[in-house]
């Protein structure tokens, strides 16, 4: 089984199959990270989300984070990553990520990490269906590839929602 | 004559000129070597001229164009046909 497993998964994501995907003998900890579709964001009441993503560069930029937290916790860790596209309901899975370590410090510093990256370099759009029929694409983190001032000045652009 | 087709993803897909199954894009035509600072200007352009109701010239500054591989940066030079993304602000997790 491969060290690092990414995807862009069109059904739903469960939870029993994010469990399954990294088990190694040698590993004393496994940290499973599960995002849901939330009912309320920025006072609005969330009905559904829609997830659109550029997959091909998503799934690449989810491999280079994962590497990245191996270089950081330990090149043995096992990682996968799995996030939704198209339409979900509130209480859907959006996103699974489980890093396996032979101790659980490591665990969770990579789990938070790969997340927390996800947000702001994978090329992932949501738009939220409101309660009261409207619907919005959340505007979150500019990618900065045209931006002089770099990754730091365009994270202004950064909003208080999603999940966990 | 330099073609550049640009797929559209989140905000942008409801404002393109052709697609289907999926993918929706809008052509460029440009008359010469652009760097993708350019390239930026020359979407707007596009969009507006579409007629699909696009206003919003903040969403292209705060946009990166990428292909398959990375995310391009302003100096990169396109100087033959290619198929790039452009890329609002993500919100993935």
């Amino acid at each position: 089984m491969a060290q690092v497993t990414c995807c862009i998964i069109e059904s739903s994501i469960e939870p029993c199959e994010v469990l399954k995907m990294i088990p190694h003998g040698s590993h004393g900890a496994e940290n499973v990270f599960l995002g849901y579709v939330r009912d309320i964001n920025l006072g609005k009441r969330v009905t559904a989300v829609a997830y659109d993503a550029f997959a091909p560069l998503a799934v690449k930029v989810f491999i280079s984070i994962c590497e990245e937290a191996r270089l950081k916790w330990g090149e043995d860790l096992r990682i996968f990553v799995g996030h939704r596209t198209g339409h979900l309901q509130v209480g859907e899975i959006s996103i699974g990520i489980a890093v396996s370590s032979r101790h659980r410090d490591e665990s969770y510093l990579a789990s938070r990490y790969v997340l927390e990256e996800i947000k702001t370099r994978a090329p992932i759009w949501k738009k939220e269906y409101y309660e009261n029929g409207e619907t919005d694409w959340v505007r979150g983190h500019a990618l900065c590839g045209h931006a002089d001032r770099g990754a730091t000045a365009c994270r202004g652009h950064v909003h208080p929602h999603g999940n966990g | 004559m330099i073609r550049v087709q640009v797929k559209l993803f989140g905000a942008f897909r409801k404002f393109a000129e052709s697609g289907g199954g999926g993918v929706q894009l809008v052509t460029l035509e440009l008359l010469k070597p652009t760097s993708i600072h350019d390239l930026r200007e020359h979407l707007a352009v596009k969009l507006e001229s579409l007629g699909t109701g696009f206003n919003d010239r903040s969403l292209v500054a705060e946009s990166a164009f990428a292909n398959e591989d990375t995310v391009l940066e302003d100096q990169v030079l396109i100087n033959s046909d290619t198929v790039l993304a452009i890329l609002p602000p993500v919100c993935g997790g």
